[in-house]
């Protein structure tokens, strides 16, 4: 009875707009209390956060990424990618597709790369001739596209919440990735061919210019990503790294940024890792009470009476995650990882494999109405119809969910990468 | 209700400066722990252990500010369809109980600061002296109650408005995603 009370009052609370910390907060202290423990337990649980060997690669990745967005670098990216793959068949969507992946790997996927790629790309894409239609799909998109390559967040924070190597994920990570990436490619070339866009011609001269522009941001990729899948820097150690480097590029050299701008992408982007370290800091002591309470276990025994088969338990849970994607992703890693992990590896799944399941779904539930939030940034940053933009990405999300499902189904994906880099192969 | 809200905002104020001082220290550190670990194979005993309390501080002020910039996540689909009175009703519920729910997290917070300093423990040491890890620590108290501080502002609002005596807030600005 008292059980069924508190599950109604946290439901209507959340659904009248609580903030996620305070319910798990609440929650936490409330289970506590009735076990009779004392409630600072709850609080060595959120210092826990302390000890956590990444966390503060969060920081450092957010305020680099806020700083790139806030910078000409998204023009500078842009021009870039134009010159040198605008002459491909259906090429300015390659480059947008492109561009984006890039660009939302490296802002952290919290939505800035619709807004700051959106307004540029989008006029380009119509000026040249792309339908209405795809070009809106494609934006709505790419808003998330890149989740899988370093250095992304939500990758990180999986990380952290599952004990697994970022690294490892990463490197997991990257062939998937590859291949959302190369089948939207696909699709966007036949839409250029039949649609018959014209391209940008091929100017070497273009391109040198491009790069002598974007020079000091030209390594950055190289050095990140390439660093991280070498095994010559940990994700920390490139967190370090970029953040310094941004900041001296952005605002010593190009001068993008004046100092007083500066304050303020501090406090944007450490008001996006503080909401995020509190629910995580709250959620601490609730998941450590649901795994002494081994609700994981129990959870297993009451699914495996409906569920024995593997593949089963992966579509039912690629449903779970869609719905549960639509709220807010940062808070679904937190809450939902710790207790999915011990059900899924009872049924044998890796928890790498797992975190780039995951990360596909989350990638998916971006865009999938009523509720992705990329749905509402297009919306906002295109000022088009919400049921125009469903209608629009409509082809967009059946090729994510395709690519979902090999990602889901053929672990080796994901996972024969590692086991190459690892030597275990 | 205007000498709290000035309050209010002069207390973000203050939390975004430090942020920004903190930010700034963090990056040139976590930078120069990295150049001296792989160039010279060395690095700052200390700079760790301090640089992973920094985060917490640096976690625990943004998520302030964000609680006073109505920035936390949450769900806001429904609280949409709300306007006037009942909306003023909604967000009072929500504000007082996130501030009741920090209270006693502030409260238990200040239990285990008083547990680790019974218990003495260090975090690290330069040279002679040995840092209590409880200073690093009190952000946890101090955090919570600027949270409590924050939302107990926004009931106090809400309630006006209820009352009739502030106009509502105003719905643009409650948007719990950025």
């Amino acid at each position: 009875m008292i059980a069924i009370l508190v599950t109604l009052g946290t439901l209507i609370l959340a659904a009248i707009g609580t903030p996620v910390f305070a319910l798990l907060g609440g929650l936490a202290l409330l289970f506590f209390h009735w076990d009779g423990i004392n409630l600072a337990a709850v609080i060595i649980e959120t210092y826990r956060l302390a000890s956590l060997p990444a966390l503060i690669a969060i920081p450092l990745f957010t305020f680099a990424g806020f700083m790139l967005a806030e910078s000409n670098a998204p023009k500078r990216l842009l021009a870039l990618a134009r010159a040198l793959f605008g002459w491909m068949p259906g090429g300015l969507a390659v480059v947008a597709l492109f561009s984006c992946a890039l660009f939302t790997a490296f802002t952290g996927a919290s939505g800035v790369t619709i807004i700051a790629l959106g307004g540029l790309i989008y006029p380009m894409l119509r000026e040249q001739g792309y339908p209405e239609k795809f070009s809106l799909g494609l934006m709505t998109c790419t808003g998330s596209l890149g989740l899988l390559f370093p250095p992304s967040l939500p990758i990180i924070l999986y990380g952290l919440v599952a004990k697994v190597s970022i690294d490892d994920l990463f490197v997991a990570g990257a062939f998937p990735g590859i291949i959302l990436i190369g089948a939207l490619c696909v699709y966007a070339m036949i839409i250029g061919k039949r649609t018959g866009v014209k391209e940008t011609p091929f100017v070497l001269r273009d391109v040198l210019a491009a790069v002598r522009e974007a020079i000091w941001e030209v390594p950055l990729p190289f050095v990140i990503i390439g660093g991280i899948y070498g095994g010559v820097f940990t994700a920390t150690d490139a967190a370090a790294v970029m953040a310094f480097y941004v900041l001296i590029v952005e605002v010593f050299i190009y001068r993008d940024i004046k100092f007083t701008a500066l304050a303020k992408i501090i406090t944007d982007s450490m008001v996006l890792v503080g909401s995020i370290l509190i629910v995580l800091g709250c959620a601490l002591g609730l998941t450590n009470y649901m795994i002494d309470a081994e609700i994981p276990d129990r959870l297993f025994e009451w699914l495996n009476v409906y569920v024995q088969s593997k593949v089963i338990f992966l579509i039912v849970l690629n449903i779970l995650l869609l719905v549960i994607n639509m709220v807010e992703i940062f808070s679904a890693i937190i809450i939902v990882v710790p207790i999915i992990i011990p059900i899924a590896a009872q049924y044998g799944i890796d928890p790498i494999h797992l975190g780039i399941i995951f990360l596909v779904n989350l990638e998916i539930g971006y865009m999938t109405p009523p509720l992705g939030l990329n749905l509402f940034l297009s919306n906002r940053r295109f000022e088009q119809p919400l049921v125009k933009l469903y209608k629009a990405s409509f082809i967009f999300w059946l090729i994510h969910v395709v690519v979902l499902m090999f990602v889901t189904y053929v672990p080796q994906l994901s996972l024969w990468l590692l086991h190459w880099k690892n030597g275990t192969l | 209700m205007n000498a709290l809200k000035n309050l209010d905002k002069r207390i973000a104020e203050i939390e975004k400066l430090i942020l920004v001082g903190f930010v700034v220290i963090m990056v040139c550190l976590a930078f120069l722990q990295v150049v001296l670990r792989g160039v010279f194979h060395s690095g700052i005993l200390w700079a760790d252990s301090f640089l992973k309390h920094l985060v917490l501080w640096v976690g625990f002020i943004g998520a302030s500010v964000a609680a006073h910039e109505n920035k936390q996540f949450a769900m806001d689909a429904m609280t949409r369809l709300f306007h006037g009175k009942v909306r003023s009703l909604v967000d009072l519920i929500v504000a007082a109980f996130t501030a009741g729910v920090c209270v006693v997290l502030t409260h238990a917070s200040w239990t285990f600061i008083e547990m680790e300093r019974e218990s003495a423990s260090i975090l690290f040491s330069i040279g002679s002296w040995h840092a209590p890890a409880w200073i690093f620590q009190v952000i946890l108290p101090a955090g919570f109650a600027l949270l409590a501080f924050h939302y107990t502002v926004k009931a106090v609002q809400a309630a006006a408005a209820l009352l009739g005596m502030a106009p509502a807030a105003d719905p643009e600005k409650i948007d719990g995603k950025s």
